[in-house]
């Protein structure tokens, strides 16, 4: 049953590299190399990722969104999905679906390549007023509190976290509940759906990302032939929004479940000295990240976990809000005979003397080492194109302009121990600090 | 002429370039263990997958927590030569990956690593299969925490409800036992010598099946499989599963009085993978619950109003025992509307069968068979499926070619011969109204499903 190869790989390698170069010549084939993703502003803004060969497009539509009523932006978004996309047609073939961000909203539709004109223009008609009869509309209320029953109701996590949300980014727009409480969602008037959506759902306000097996000038192409609705002066372009963040200080916040597993959730947003750009201080933030997570020294699993039985189970997570802001999370379940105010008070301890001692150079060396996975393989063709692909989606998402592969490519050479070191003292300093104390504390302290 | 002759060579020259696509053989490592070898060009990755036997969940007398305390505490409680977080920060190092997973029927164990750093990884893993060290303080750790853990998955309802799915069909048997975990006290009866004695027993020099995947010879997977094993001891006993499940159709309403929630599930059996056509069950249920485009999702959700999402699935007690599922919250007042609806659904669609353009429903899924078919870690688990399923182990390499031949009249005849009809399902709603699914069984506790006859 065993096949005998023949070759090795090495050799087979080096044949396939001569012989596809060999029939390509013969066969006049030009070797077309794809930029990962081309951008435009005209007919409609758009970003076209294109990864060959893969048979699918998906279509995003994505549209900044102004402050509104907790909630109100996401029953928009319902609502516009059924007035134009829940029904996208060829059966199987095509799947469309929407979801709200914090600060903006996307409805995309995948389907084959060769329906890229058809698609986008049912992708389009989510600029068209929303034309759903009152009941009808009214009914979707009930369904968003089905879905917050699922997401939030039954989730003491997710709880938390929208009462955190709220104090930690007090004054700011993602401050505010993507999905409302019970008795918001119920008070939603469809008029104001209406209206929210006529200020925004137009084209001035969209970017339109197309990732898959289309180029460009395929989906220009598809976009002039679309009848966009005419630009409106009371319709700006909604930008990135300016977070400030409000002055230092610390909540404690307590979910008193009988059932839960004990857990806290530690999360604090720190300002910096000066701006980072965006897309090197997420790497920053995630390979500090990667560091605090290890039980190596300088790590914080070692002193609170194998070293220490202080907590059975840590996650941690380090990002930036924007240039200015990066926020730390750490999930902890403290060991049996700990308590809530232990497990706090071993946690800050701890961070701070790795941030006075500064992380050691074996630590950060060997970190890094394990980072290349941040990145995609450069060298990679398909695994860069989908990466980028991702990316390009995730940053016009954050209302944000994805950077050219080259200048990716120079963000690890910007890594130090130093700026790391940086970012850790002042994430152990001053900054505003929302604590979640999840289940019952049943110790005697 | 000329150019037909160019072309022709063209074509030859394009044809010799192809890669060798993947092989399975079964072999026989220098030290006796029999392995299927999943050789694969080009690939850096290699994957060593192992499935040990077990009854311990269908047997009486043993704590039904010890196996998965047990594979937690081998993996993060430390080995001998290995204290507790250094072969964590090891594999890290060398971008390794050890898992080990209790199901009913098996231990999982897998590795993933580079071929470069097969040797220590393998070291490595067969220090803690070994002699794992099942530290005292570790092992009340882990203990604690999975018992406080399925104490917090217990007071979500829809679990409640699953839970007395168990109690109706499997009554109190082991099997139940070790699905549910919520016997009293199960988790604190537990002692060391559970975990030492599940371990003894299961991890063995004789597994059902060990499959290895990635570019590497028979010589060299030969090599890595004896120390892998190396000094495991040989069986010590025979494994004997049984269970007679009863899926006699029941409509059961679990109340919980202070449920912010209702759901309902429906829930009845299918035939083994052993026995085949599981091509169709992932198109079937693809079509009636997998997305928004669903026959379940049109029904619930865009027809009756009730649901957020409500989906199809397929699950198992064990390998012997799947289930098909339907389930969703619902609305408490759209209660007894919803099992209507999800009922005619179902009907509707097992006589019209497929609804909409087959070859667009196969397509992602292909898509993913594919792509999963250049992964090391993918096909390995493939391969390893169809040995526990007594198939060939080259199975797992057609499994695109067998999906691209299902037909219309294949589904068919799959419908026809292995799904229930609406009235063969258990029908489990839980909700704060006792009164939403007029004439069920009305239970208080999941237990008492056990007399809904």
């Amino acid at each position: 049953m065993t096949a005998s190869t023949g070759h090795s790989p090495v050799r087979r390698r080096v044949l396939l590299a001569v012989c596809c170069c060999l029939a390509a010549a013969i066969l006049g084939i030009a070797f077309v190399v794809f930029p990962n993703f081309r951008t435009g502003e005209a007919p409609l803004r758009h970003v076209v990722a294109t990864v060959p060969d893969s048979g699918q497009v998906s279509l995003h539509l994505i549209l900044g969104m102004p402050p509104a009523d907790a909630g109100l932006a996401h029953y928009v978004e319902h609502l516009a999905w059924l007035n134009s996309v829940a029904n996208p047609g060829k059966g199987n073939a095509r799947h469309s679906n929407a979801w709200t961000g914090e600060i903006s909203v996307g409805y995309w539709l995948d389907g084959e390549p060769q329906d890229l004109d058809e698609m986008l223009e049912t992708l389009s008609n989510i600029f068209a007023p929303i034309d759903l009869p009152r009941k009808f509309a009214e009914e979707e209320r009930n369904i968003i509190q089905r879905e917050y029953e699922r997401s939030i109701a039954g989730n003491i996590d997710a709880r938390a976290d929208e009462a955190m949300n709220e104090f930690l980014y007090r004054n700011n727009q993602i401050a505010t509940s993507l999905i409302g409480t019970p008795n918001a969602i119920m008070a939603f008037e469809y008029d104001d759906a209406r209206a929210l959506h006529a200020a925004t759902h137009r084209p001035g306000n969209t970017t339109l990302v197309a990732i898959g097996d289309v180029t460009e000038r395929q989906v220009l192409r598809a976009l002039r032939k679309l009848k966009l609705p005419e630009p409106r002066d009371d319709v700006a372009k909604i930008g990135l929004p300016q977070f400030e963040l409000a002055a230092p200080t610390e909540t404690v916040l307590h979910f008193p479940s009988p059932d839960a597993t004990r857990r806290m959730i530690w999360r604090r947003v720190i300002e910096l000295e000066t701006p980072v750009q965006f897309d090197l201080l997420e790497a920053q933030t995630a390979l500090l990240r990667d560091i605090l997570d290890t039980s190596l020294p300088g790590g914080l699993a070692g002193p609170l976990r194998f070293d220490a039985f202080v907590a059975r189970n840590l996650d941690i997570g380090v990002w930036p809000i924007d240039e200015n802001n990066v926020e730390m999370r750490l999930t902890a379940i403290p060991d049996s005979d700990v308590t809530f105010s232990e497990l706090r008070s071993e946690f800050e301890d701890t961070l701070n003397e790795i941030a006075v001692k500064g992380l050691p150079h074996t630590t950060f060396s060997r970190i890094l080492d394990r980072f290349d996975g941040f990145w995609p393989d450069w060298d990679d063709k398909d695994e860069t194109a989908n990466w980028m692909a991702d990316y390009a989606f995730d940053r016009i998402s954050l209302l944000r302009e994805p950077l050219p592969k080259s200048e990716l490519k120079l963000l690890a050479g910007e890594l130090s121990l130093e700026t790391t070191n940086d970012l850790l003292r002042r994430l152990s300093g001053e900054g505003r600090t929302a604590v979640a104390l999840i289940g019952l504390e049943d110790l005697v302290e | 002429m000329i150019r037909f002759i160019i072309a022709l060579f063209a074509v030859l020259a394009l044809s010799a370039c192809k890669e060798d696509g993947p092989t399975v053989s079964n072999e026989a490592s220098p030290g006796g263990l029999e392995y299927t070898l999943v050789h694969m060009s080009g690939h850096q990755d290699v994957t060593i997958r192992v499935a040990w036997p077990t009854d311990w969940t269908y047997r009486e007398g043993v704590n039904e927590t010890a196996p998965i305390v047990g594979t937690q505490l081998i993996l993060a409680g430390g080995a001998e030569g290995y204290p507790a977080g250094v072969a964590g920060e090891r594999f890290a190092d060398l971008n390794s990956e050890g898992h080990l997973v209790s199901t009913t029927d098996h231990a999982m164990g897998v590795l993933i690593f580079e071929k470069i750093h097969m040797d220590e990884t393998i070291e490595i893993a067969n220090a803690h299969i070994r002699a794992p060290v099942f530290d005292e303080v570790w092992f009340n750790r882990i203990r604690d925490g999975i018992s406080r853990n399925m104490a917090e998955a217990r007071s979500h309802p829809a679990h409640r409800g699953y839970d007395a799915v168990r109690w109706a069909v499997l009554g109190n048997h082991p099997l139940r036992r070790s699905l549910s975990l919520d016997e009293p006290r199960s988790f604190e009866n537990l002692v060391r010598d559970d975990v030492v004695h599940w371990h003894a027993e299961t991890i063995t020099r004789s597994p059902d099946s060990i499959v290895i995947a990635g570019e590497v010879s028979a010589e060299q997977a030969g090599a890595a499989i004896d120390a892998l094993f190396e000094d495991l001891p040989d069986k010590s006993r025979e494994i004997n599963r049984h269970v007679v499940p009863d899926f006699a159709p029941r409509r059961i309403l679990l109340h919980i009085p202070d449920s912010e929630t209702a759901n309902l599930a429906f829930i009845a059996p299918l035939p083994p993978t052993r026995l085949g056509h599981e091509e169709e069950d992932i198109l079937v249920v693809s079509a009636l619950g997998g997305d928004e485009e669903s026959v379940l999702f049109e029904a619930v959700r865009t027809g009756l109003r009730a649901s957020y999402s409500f989906g199809a699935g397929i699950d198992s007690f064990s390998r012997e025992h799947r289930l098909l599922f339907m389930a969703g919250a619902v609305e408490t007042s759209k209660l007894t509307a919803a099992e209507k609806t999800v009922s005619e659904a179902y009907t509707a669609f097992l006589e019209e069968g497929l609804p909409g353009d087959l070859d667009a429903l196969k397509a992602p899924i292909l898509s993913i068979i594919e792509e999963n078919q250049s992964f090391v870690d993918t096909l390995s688990a493939a391969v390893i499926q169809s040995n526990l399923d007594g198939h060939d182990p080259r199975e797992a390499l057609e499994l695109a070619e067998r999906m691209g031949s299902v037909t219309s009249e294949t589904v068919r005849e799959r419908l026809d011969a292995s799904y229930p009809s609406a009235d063969d399902f258990i029908v489990i709603a839980v909700s704060s109204d006792a009164d939403a699914l007029p004439g069920a069984c009305v239970i208080s506790h999941p237990i008492d499903a056990a007399d809904c006859l």
